[in-house]
């Protein structure tokens, strides 16, 4: 079939929307970062017997009305893209409040396709669900699965294109509102019916949405529209209220039919965990316990012993394979060079580092997987109030661990603008997985004693200056009141292998990609800097990358490695931080026949103090581009991805100029 | 009584939200409406509070349990 069935996947938060989505797009699908306008949007394909279907996920919402950015963007995608088919997933274990999406995107007039997931939990509680008597209350079908174990994922699919090419059959269910407002929605119709722009609605739903004085669907419709309008009733009810509770009193009456026994507030497992590790006085220690143990797993456990393994495939294995097998086949000396010093050692001296970036990326994919991620925000909202922001803005943080891109789109779930503002610009600090190659060098070259407390003292470091600098601008640049925090607690699920192994895998590829572009064309340049002047081969002293280093090493000269081949790779590392690590590997002739390792190359230019001093600025200074690019997206401006990029400058300089000072100072 | 000050493990039935449009509609989309029964599962003096609200587990911060108004139930 040549058309492709554009369905969207919608659903509150934690209904197991990415499950689902991962089990349906499985293993073929492409999932591609959408440019969105705001909120990230994943798109995949896949086939379904004769039927291509375009599968899109998007974010989890509790309603559709415009409050938070995540229902704009819901919203703006079902009414431009008109997909096929809503496919709404359904927490069953969570009916009623889930069931409120369900009945508002039923209004919007789209034929909808009903997933009920949680079966198996909703099964263990002894509930009983008549899943036919909700189908024909809903007119949509109901599927009854568990996203985990997805037995029914055919039928499903199924449901899904039959719905969808009966799509003009289709007639939403009409909520009756009471007497008073459905006189107003007819008043409202017939106000609005003649203008042509609004046909790509459902009149009902476009008459409701005007009620409830919804400005982005009124400014839709041209300004004067507004002086129709009456958002209050006799009574000095607001219409937009009593539609909610009307809503729910629906859904009510709907689920006291449909489901035997509700048993909602007996104290769940969920209730019992959290009764320990939101306790006022376990809950910080316990949280703290658990990061030390992300942290000692990634670098200690597994981390390192396959970092061992890695690097001795690259340093020794394939760079000597290499160099006897070009050298044998008569290839000209300064090839091999390319080859051997320029790409296996600025590419594998970057790939070493992927064990570490994949059990960390593990770790932090079952702390949000599991629900803990919730519970963070609620045992740091009395600190991160102190700070001036809410728990919720603690989230970030955890997830700059990783990777500061995804953990400063997460920010959009702050609502005030001032908060995110302060979000954004200290999440660099927190110290991503890029920038642990460049420790796990110096600290095993200068530290080999203290490698773990030392890796350890830069990532407090990193929160410390996070912290401060998001007091000092919650005062000054971006003063407001903390937003109270509102969240809702999922319950504790065990993370499945599949959940965990699809997003360590994206992380993984992402790295490995990055190594084979970004990392793999920066080395040949580099190498080719290094080997060149403007009068042809030179050495590397003599070579472009120096002149350029020298030029700058004087600005680091007071931070204790004013020396040509650190400055060179702070240039470079702006590309990826990984790349410090690659162009010290190249700049050094390690990697392989220089009978020289990097870790002893290195202690011929740094001592301990400027070591510790370059890993501080390593840390602070500015942000990589892939960072910067995510900064000017998601505030807009110019201007202050400008000045995120001077003001960590500036604070790095100061900080390392402070370290190696005073360190100095006391060394003697 | 507002929520803030209800005991873990009662119940309060929500007489009215008193805070601006924004937050008060996204309180009642998630389910906080009038007349709701509701249960605190926990309220520790200097923390958010946690309720039972239609099956679902919230948070609420104290800038938001101060502005909702209840009923008590006892427990």
């Amino acid at each position: 079939m040549d058309k492709k069935i554009k369905v969207a996947l919608a659903g509150n938060p934690n209904s197991g929307k990415t499950t689902l989505f991962n089990e349906l797009t499985g293993a073929r699908h492409y999932v591609g970062n959408w440019p969105g306008v705001t909120v990230e949007k994943k798109e995949g394909g896949f086939e379904h017997g004769e039927e291509n279907i375009l599968l899109t996920d998007l974010p989890g919402i509790y309603s559709i009305s415009p409050y938070t950015m995540e229902e704009i963007v819901t919203r703006k995608y079902i009414i431009d893209e008109k997909p096929d088919v809503i496919l709404n997933i359904v927490d069953a274990s969570n009916l009623e409040r889930n069931l409120y999406l369900t009945i508002q995107l039923i209004e919007m007039g789209r034929p909808v396709v009903i997933a009920l997931n949680m079966m198996d939990i909703v099964e263990k509680k002894g509930i009983g669900i008549d899943i036919e008597a909700l189908s024909k209350k809903l007119n949509s079908p109901v599927i009854p699965i568990t996203a985990s174990k997805m037995g029914k994922k055919e039928e499903l699919l199924d449901a899904v294109v039959e719905t969808a090419k009966k799509s003009g059959e289709y007639y939403p269910i009409e909520v009756d509102y009471g007497k008073d407002i459905e006189e107003k929605i007819v008043d409202t119709h017939n106000l609005i019916d003649h203008l042509a722009c609004l046909n790509r609605f459902n009149h009902r739903w476009l008459s409701l949405r005007v009620i409830e004085e919804d400005l982005e669907i009124m400014n839709l419709m041209g300004s004067g529209q507004k002086a129709y309008l009456d958002p209050e009733n006799s009574h000095g009810e607001r219409y937009e209220e009593l539609i909610v509770k009307k809503k729910y009193e629906f859904i009510n009456s709907l689920v006291d039919k449909i489901v035997i026994d509700k048993s909602r507030d007996k104290e769940t497992v969920s209730d019992k965990i959290d009764r320990i590790v939101m306790n006022k006085y376990l809950g910080l220690p316990i949280f703290i316990l658990i990061m030390l143990g992300v942290f000692a797993f990634t670098f200690d456990v597994v981390g390192n012993k396959l970092l061992n393994l890695v690097d001795v495939f690259f340093s020794e294995i394939l760079a000597n394979a290499a160099f006897e097998w070009l050298s044998g086949a008569g290839v000209s000396e300064w090839l091999v060079s390319l080859v051997v010093e320029g790409i296996i050692g600025g590419v594998g001296g970057i790939l070493v580092f992927l064990p570490n970036i994949a059990t960390l990326f593990f770790a932090i994919s079952i702390l949000e997987d599991s629900g803990y991620m919730a519970r963070v925000a609620f045992i740091m909202d009395r600190t991160m109030r102190r700070i001036g922001l809410s728990g919720k803005a603690f989230i970030p943080m955890v997830l700059g661990f990783g990777c500061n891109v995804p953990a400063i789109m997460s920010t959009r779930t702050l609502e005030n603008k001032q908060d995110r503002m302060t979000a954004i610009l200290i999440n660099p600090f927190i110290s991503c997985s890029a920038r642990l190659p460049v420790y796990t060098l110096f600290a095993a070259a200068f530290f080999p004693r203290n490698k773990s407390m030392v890796v350890f003292s830069l990532y407090f470091i990193g929160i410390a200056v996070a912290v401060i600098v998001a007091f000092v601008f919650k005062r000054t640049l971006f003063k407001s009141e903390p937003i109270p925090l509102l969240i809702e607690l999922p319950p504790y699920r065990i993370p499945t292998a599949k959940g965990i192994g699809i997003h360590v895998w994206e992380r993984v590829k992402e790295f490995i990609v990055k190594a084979g572009t970004l990392i793999f064309a920066a080395s040949i340049v580099i190498w080719f800097l290094l080997n060149y002047n403007m009068g042809g081969p030179a050495a590397f002293t003599d070579s472009f990358a120096a002149s350029v280093g020298k030029f700058m090493a004087p600005i680091f000269a007071p931070l204790g490695f004013g020396n040509w081949r650190a400055s060179l790779s702070l240039l470079t590392g702006v590309v990826a931080k990984e790349v410090i690590v690659s162009n010290m590997s190249i700049a050094y002739g390690a990697g392989a026949g220089s009978g020289l390792s990097l870790t002893e190359a290195l202690s011929t230019s740094f001592t301990s103090l400027s070591a510790y001093s370059f890993m501080v600025y390593v840390l602070l200074y500015i942000p990589c581009i892939g960072v910067i690019s995510v900064i000017k997206k998601e505030t807009g401006s110019w201007k202050w991805t400008g000045f995120s990029i001077v003001y960590q400058l500036t604070l790095a300089w100061v900080i390392a100029f402070g370290v190696y000072q005073i360190g100095s100072f006391f060394a003697g | 009584m507002v929520i803030a000050e209800a005991k873990a493990d009662s119940f309060v039935i929500i007489d009215s939200i008193r805070s601006g449009r924004n937050l008060k509609m996204r309180l009642y989309n998630m389910g906080l409406t009038p007349g709701v029964k509701v249960k605190v599962i926990s309220n520790e003096p200097g923390s958010a509070i946690v309720i039972s609200v239609r099956g679902s587990r919230l948070v609420l911060g104290k800038g938001i349990s101060e502005k909702v108004k209840v009923r008590n139930l006892g427990k």
